[in-house]
C-alpha cells in the first residue's frame, strides 16, 4: 500500500476522524483540485497542494487530480493508518500540520472599518467583480445572453435588498427570509449561494453588531431545499463561523490591518477561489461589514 | 424559437469548467442562446421567465446539471445539443490522456530523459517548483505568474549560477529546438534567435518572421519584469549569450516593453559585445543609444522582423510590406458620422495592445489605456472607457482567477458590445491570437456579437467599423486562412499586423488626414 502524504488537516475533522475509527465515507463528487466524500450527513473534502486549508478538509502532496489515485474510489476508510482510499493509497497525517482556524473578534474601534471597506469596494469596482454587482447591472444588460441578463439583473436586486434588510433588522426580517438568492446563478456554487456565504460567515463572529443567528438557523435548512449539497454545506459552515484560510485571513485583515497592501493582497487571495465564487463570497462579506459598520459609530 | 433542454443527474462540474463549456455552448452555430447550470429552484425561475423553459427542466433538482438550447428553427435543435454534448466528452476525454504523472519534478527527473522542465502552478507554489527544476539542472518555463520579485531575482541568480535558462515567470511564450510552448505560434525552423520580455510581442515577432519565409531558431522568453530595475535584465543577458553561442543562431532579436533605463544601459553593452549582429525593438526605446551600441534599431515589430530576415540574408525589395490600404482609409473616413471620432481597441495581447496604441498615439493625445505607463493616460476606471481607448484584457484585473482571454474570450465579448453600441465610437480594434495554448476558434467566437453588434449600429443609421488582426501563421492549428475568412465573411477589415491596426484605425477616424 502506498502512503499520500497530507500537508495539512483540519484538526475539527481530525477530531472526528480519530472517533470514526473503521467507518467508510462515500464519494459525492470530484474535480481537478477536490474529491469530495460523504461521511453521515457531513461532507470531508481532499484537495491538491495548491489549494488553501478549509473547513473538513485535508490537503494532501499532489498538484491536481487529473488521475485521482488511479480512479475515485466510491468508498474511503477511517483505519489506523490513516484515510484508506481503495487498496492501493493511504492518505497518512501522522506528520501533517494540524490546521486550526482562529475566529475574528469584531473591534471595539472600528476606525479602521471604514478605510478598508471602501478600499476593498473600489478594488472590487475596478476589476468588475462581482461582474453582476455594480450599479450598471441594473440599467445595462450584463450578459451575453437574455437568460444571463435576467439572472445578472436578478442577483444585483437580490442582494441590495438582502443588505438594506440586513441594515434594518429586525425590522425588515421577512425580507431576509424570503430572499431569491438561493441556487441563483451560474456555476457549481451559484452566485447567490457565494454571497451568503460571505454574509454568513462574518456575522457570526464574536461581537458582530447584527444579530443574524434567528435567520441563519432558517438558512441552514433553506439551503438544503434550495441549493445542491456542496453549496449547502459551504452556508451552513459559514453560519458556525466556518470557512477557507483565505477567508478568515481577509476577514481580519479588513478589520485590523491598517496597510493596503496586506489588505489586497488578502483579498486577492479570496478572489482565486472558483471561477467567480472568490469574488462572491468577498462581496457578501464586504457588504455585510459595511451593513454593520453603519449601525456601529463608536469612534 | 425553439428548445430543448436535457438534464444530466447528479452531476457535478467545477466552476471553471461549467463556465468554459458555457462561453463555448453560446458560440455552437445556429446557437441563439444556451445555459448551462445547476438545477435549483431559482435558476429553473429565471429560465422560465426567459421563455425557456420546457417540461424536462420542471423535473431537475439541485444536484442536476441543466442544460437548455434556443435555436432558431426546430430542425437545428439535434446538431446544436450533440455539439453541446461533445463539450463535455471532450472535457472527459482531457482527463484521459496517456500522460504519465509524477508526484514531483525531482521524481520525473528521475524517469523522463528531459533538460527543461514548464511549470504553471498557482503562483503561491510556482517558485518552490521552479526551484527543485532549476536543482536538478533543468532549464525553466514559469507560466505561473503571482510570483513575488525577490523569487524571481533568486531564482534567475540561481539559474544563472547553474548555467540554465530560467524563462519567466509569467513567461508566455518560448520556441526551444522547435518545439513551441505555451502560447507560441507554430513557425518555421531558421536562423533568427529572439530573446523577448513580451509574450505576445515575441509572438508577433516570430510570425512575421515567417511571414517573410524566413523562420526562428530559439525563442527565449524572459518575463515581463525581467528589465526591470529589481531583476536587472538577467535573463535577456543570459539569453543573448546563449544565442550568441548557438550555431543555429544567426540574428538576434530582442524585445521589451519599456525598459529601465540602467538596465537598458546593461543589455546595450552586452550587445556590443556581440559577434552577431542584434535587432532591438524595445518599446518606446532610445534610437540614438541602441544605434552607439551597434544595435539595428526597429520601432516596431514589423521593422524589427524586416530588419532581422533582411540581416539573416533576404532581399528587402523582394518582401510583401503590405503596405496600407490609403483607398479603404478614405472610404472608411466617409462612412463615419461627424460624432463617431473615438477608437476602441479591445486587446487581448498586451503588446499587441501597446504597438497598435504607439501607431495612434503619433495622431492623437487623449489615448487611454489600463495599460498606459503615463499615469496622465491611466484610465481611472478600466470598466469604463474614455476618449480613444484601448484595454489589455489580459492584464491582472481581468485574469485573477480566469482564464487568459486567449483562452476565455467572454469578458471581451461584453465589452465589445457595450463600445458597439456607443454612438461616439467609429472603430473598434480586436485581435485574435493563434497558437499551441490559444482557444481553438478565437474569431468563432466572437462571429455571434460582431454580427449582432454590425446590425444593431445599421437599424441605427451608424456604420461601425471593425478592424481585426488574426495573430498566426499557417501552419497554426486553428487554421489562419479560415479564422480570415471568418472576419471577412463578417464585414470586418483584416489588418497584417498589429502596427497596421493602430495606423489603420488613426487613419479611419481622421477626417483631416489625407493621406492615411
Amino acid at each position: 500500500m502506498q502512503k499520500v502524504s497530507a500537508l495539512s488537516i483540519d484538526n475539527e475533522l481530525l477530531k472526528k476522524i480519530e472517533k470514526s475509527n473503521g467507518s467508510a465515507a462515500v464519494l459525492h463528487s470530484y474535480f481537478k483540485h477536490a474529491v469530495n466524500y460523504l461521511h453521515g450527513d457531513e461532507m470531508l473534502a481532499i484537495v491538491s497542494a495548491p489549494i488553501d486549508n478549509a473547513v473538513s478538509t485535508i490537503r494532501v502532496s499532489k498538484e491536481n487530480f487529473d488521475k485521482f489515485f488511479l480512479n475515485p474510489s466510491k468508498n474511503i476508510y477511517f483505519t489506523d493508518l490513516g484515510l484508506q482510499i481503495n487498496e492501493d493509497w493511504v492518505i497518512d497525517w501522522e506528520e501533517t500540520e494540524k490546521w486550526q482556524e482562529e475566529k475574528a473578534i469584531y473591534p471595539k474601534d472600528t476606525r479602521l472599518l471604514a478605510e478598508n471597506i471602501s478600499l476593498v469596494k473600489e478594488n472590487l469596482r475596478k476589476q468588475s467583480k462581482p461582474s453582476w454587482a455594480h450599479e450598471k447591472a441594473v440599467n445595462k444588460n450584463i450578459g451575453s445572453n437574455t437568460f444571463e441578463q435576467a439572472m445578472n439583473r436578478l442577483l444585483y436586486m437580490e442582494t441590495e435588498k438582502m443588505f438594506k434588510a440586513i441594515e434594518n433588522t429586525p425590522k425588515k426580517v421577512n425580507q431576509l427570509n424570503e430572499t431569491k438568492l438561493f441556487g441563483l446563478g451560474k456555476g457549481l456554487t451559484p452566485s447567490g449561494d457565494d454571497i451568503l456565504t460571505g454574509t454568513c460567515f462574518v456575522s457570526t463572529i464574536e461581537n458582530f453588531p447584527i444579530n443574524l443567528s434567528e435567520q441563519q438557523k432558517l438558512w441552514k435548512k433553506t439551503a438544503k431545499e434550495k441549493t445542491n449539497l456542496i453549496s449547502a454545506t459551504a452556508i451552513y459552515q459559514a453560519c458556525h463561523g466556518r470557512g477557507r484560510e483565505s477567508m478568515h485571513e481577509f476577514l481580519k485583515a479588513v478589520l485590523f490591518s491598517t496597510e493596503p497592501e496586506v489588505v489586497l493582497n488578502k483579498l486577492e487571495k479570496v478572489l482565486a477561489i472558483g471561477s467567480s465564487s472568490g469574488s462572491e463570497i468577498a462581496w457578501g462579506m464586504i457588504r455585510t461589514i459595511e451593513s454593520a459598520n453603519k449601525l456601529t459609530h463608536n469612534y | 424559437m425553439s428548445i430543448r433542454a436535457k438534464i444530466k443527474k447528479n452531476t457535478y462540474l467545477d466552476s471553471i469548467s461549467l463556465m468554459s463549456i458555457s462561453t463555448q455552448a453560446n458560440n455552437i452555430e445556429h446557437v441563439k442562446q444556451a445555459m448551462i447550470g445547476m438545477g435549483t429552484d431559482m435558476n429553473k425561475e429565471v429560465i422560465e421567465n426567459v421563455g425557456m423553459t420546457v417540461d424536462e427542466i420542471k423535473k431537475a433538482t439541485t444536484g442536476d446539471l441543466i442544460i437548455v438550447i434556443q435555436t432558431d428553427k426546430e430542425d437545428q435543435l439535434d446538431a446544436a445539443m450533440e455539439e453541446v454534448e461533445k463539450l463535455f466528452i471532450r472535457k472527459e476525454d482531457k482527463s484521459e490522456t496517456k500522460e504519465k504523472t509524477y508526484n514531483s519534478i525531482s521524481s520525473a527527473v528521475e524517469d523522463v530523459d528531459s533538460n527543461i522542465a514548464v511549470i504553471s502552478v498557482n503562483g503561491l507554489y510556482a517558485a518552490r517548483e521552479a526551484r527543485e527544476a532549476l536543482n536538478n539542472d533543468l532549464h525553466v518555463m514559469l507560466f505561473s505568474d503571482n510570483v513575488s520579485i525577490e523569487d524571481e531575482v533568486e531564482l534567475k541568480k540561481l539559474a544563472h549560477e547553474k548555467g540554465l535558462l530560467m524563462m519567466g515567470p509569467d513567461c508566455g511564450t518560448a520556441i526551444i529546438n522547435n518545439t513551441g510552448l505555451c502560447f507560441a505560434n507554430k513557425v518555421r525552423k531558421g536562423n533568427i534567435g529572439i530573446v523577448g520580455a513580451s509574450g505576445t510581442g515575441s509572438q508577433e515577432l516570430s510570425v512575421r518572421i515567417h511571414d517573410f519565409g524566413y523562420g526562428i531558431s530559439q525563442l527565449i522568453g524572459t518575463g515581463g519584469r525581467d528589465l526591470s530595475k529589481e531583476v536587472n535584465g538577467i535573463m535577456m543577458v543570459d539569453g543573448i549569450r546563449a544565442l550568441e553561442e548557438a550555431p543555429d543562431t544567426e540574428v538576434i532579436v530582442l524585445i521589451s516593453k519599456p525598459p529601465e533605463k540602467e538596465v537598458e544601459k546593461k543589455v546595450l553593452k552586452e550587445v556590443n559585445k556581440s559577434k552577431k549582429p542584434v535587432v532591438i525593438w524595445f518599446l518606446g526605446g532610445d534610437e540614438e543609444s541602441i544605434q552607439a551600441s551597434k544595435g539595428h534599431y526597429a520601432k516596431g515589430s514589423k521593422e524589427a522582423a524586416i530588419k532581422a530576415v533582411v540581416l539573416a540574408g533576404a532581399d528587402e525589395d523582394s518582401l510583401n510590406k503590405h503596405s496600407l490600404n490609403l483607398p479603404l482609409i478614405k472610404e472608411v473616413q466617409k462612412k463615419l458620422k461627424p460624432e463617431q471620432k473615438y477608437i476602441r481597441g479591445l486587446f487581448t495581447g498586451g503588446t499587441l495592445c501597446d504597438e497598435a496604441m504607439l501607431a495612434a498615439k503619433e495622431y492623437y493625445e487623449d489615448m487611454y489605456s489600463n495599460i498606459s505607463k503615463d499615469e496622465k493616460y491611466q484610465l481611472e476606471d478600466s470598466g469604463k472607457s474614455f476618449h480613444h481607448t484601448f484595454i489589455d484584457f489580459g492584464s491582472d484585473e481581468y485574469t485573477d482567477g480566469k482564464p487568459h482571454p486567449m483562452i476565455d474570450p467572454s469578458a471581451r465579448i461584453d465589452r465589445f458590445m457595450e463600445e458597439a453600441a456607443d454612438p461616439k465610437v467609429g472603430v473598434i480594434l480586436l485581435d485574435f491570437v493563434l497558437g499551441y495554448g490559444s482557444h481553438e476558434d478565437p474569431v468563432g467566437a466572437m462571429v455571434p456579437a460582431i454580427k449582432e453588434a454590425k446590425e444593431k449600429a445599421k437599424a441605427e443609421g451608424r456604420h461601425l467599423e471593425i478592424i481585426g488582426y488574426v495573430l498566426g501563421t499557417d501552419e497554426d492549428r486553428q487554421n489562419l486562412k479560415a479564422q480570415n475568412d471568418k472576419l471577412d465573411s463578417l464585414g470586418v477589415t483584416l489588418s497584417s499586423s498589429s502596427q497596421n491596426l493602430g495606423l489603420l484605425a488613426r487613419g479611419f477616424v481622421n477626417k483631416e488626414e489625407n493621406n492615411g
